[in-house]
């Protein structure tokens, strides 16, 4: 499951349609439960203002949340609401970060899921703490922005203690397809 | 930033970072390098990076090229890209046929169509002018004359010396000169 957005382009998206205003209510509750950060400082406003329609469209498993014509978060089956990387560079607060080593740069970007020792590395930090299906940021050791956004596999107590196996599912890297077509027209 | 609901406590407007990203690759310039090498970005990071380096160091060669060059043409005409020379080769074909494909004949002075018809002819063969790629045009012929062709070519065309006719000989590129009769065919991907 890992690099979600693999292949993905325009034509990738299906039934790209306005939701009834209840379900963008309801987006837009399960955006701010997850990023309390957003509801705060009232920049959920800004993203999903009351007054624009919002569209979903489909694209496999995942359900995307699109306002003027602009990818802004995206949903696989029921996880977390996620934001797309060109949102979370701009507002790097609204999720807890981790931070691998230099090694795993690379393979992130490839669309490999974040192991534990790329997180226990002694380059590594884990910023935050979470749980299980946290939505959380990926950067990596002396870099400024978030290279991909992922969901826990384990909370970060585990990774720590087990240090064996996939400690964060990659779902949105740099250069992907969700990267590489931010607009739909 | 305008706050549209009335909140208890005022929250001050958070402006959006603006973050630049790598005007070649697209993503931030502290990734560029780490890109997965097969892909578009960055080969074409890559390649502007290889420009910037060797920019100053192309002038150098082309200055030792120019010498060169004009040693090799004593008869010929000045070239403005390459040296011209006949590129004389042979690729396979279904069963037991091949195909040879004579080019740069046009750098000579020579009218290709005219040159096809008496290769034809010379050879009781199909000869024809086909196209390439890059607009230039070559002379392709039914049957394998790789060693008949040079010779042809000095007893008919005066301004063509051995020195300007190449073959196709074995592993890549071009080698050996005319004068040379050897045996050596090789496959090349037509």
């Amino acid at each position: 499951m890992a690099g979600t957005f693999k292949k993905f382009s325009k034509e990738d998206v299906s039934n790209l349609s306005q939701v009834k205003s209840s379900v963008a209510r309801g987006i837009r509750a399960a955006i701010c439960e997850t990023y309390p950060y957003l509801e705060e400082t009232d920049i959920i406003e800004t993203l999903i203002p009351k007054k624009e329609s919002v569209y979903t469209g489909k694209c496999g498993h995942v359900t995307l949340c699109v306002i003027n014509n602009t990818v802004l978060f995206f949903q696989e089956r029921d996880g977390p609401w996620l934001p797309t990387l060109r949102i979370l560079h701009q507002y790097p607060e609204m999720m807890k970060r981790l931070r691998t080593d230099k090694g795993a740069i690379k393979f992130v970007l490839s669309g490999a899921n974040i192991m534990c020792p790329g997180l226990t590395h002694p380059d590594a930090v884990i910023h935050d703490e979470g749980e299980v299906g946290g939505a959380v940021a990926i950067y990596a050791c002396d870099k400024e922005h978030a290279m991909a956004v992922g969901v826990l596999q384990m909370s970060t107590a585990d990774i720590r203690g087990i240090n064996k196996g996939i400690g964060v599912e990659n779902m949105h890297h740099l250069n992907d397809g969700l990267w590489k077509m931010p607009n739909l027209s | 930033m305008a706050e549209v609901e009335a909140a208890p406590v005022p929250r001050e407007p958070v402006p959006p970072r603006v973050v630049e990203y790598d005007p070649i690759t697209g993503v931030p310039a502290e990734f560029n390098e780490y890109l997965p090498k097969d892909c578009e970005e960055y080969k074409k990071w890559k390649a502007a990076q290889e420009a910037a380096l060797t920019g100053e160091g192309v002038e150098k060669l082309t200055v030792k090229e120019k010498p060169e060059e004009e040693k090799k043409l004593p008869g010929g005409k000045k070239s403005k890209k390459s040296k011209p020379q006949v590129l004389v080769s042979v690729a396979q074909r279904q069963k037991n046929k091949s195909t040879t494909t004579v080019a740069g004949l046009e750098l000579f002075g020579v009218k290709l169509s005219e040159a096809g018809k008496l290769f034809g002819k010379k050879f009781a063969c199909g000869a024809s002018v086909v196209k390439t790629a890059s607009g230039t045009e070559q002379i392709e012929m039914q049957g394998d004359f790789l060693h008949q062709i040079p010779e042809l070519l000095l007893k008919n065309y005066k301004n063509i010396t051995k020195e300007d006719v190449f073959y196709v000989d074995m592993a890549d590129g071009k080698k050996k000169k005319n004068f040379f009769a050897d045996d050596e065919e090789e496959e090349e991907d037509s």
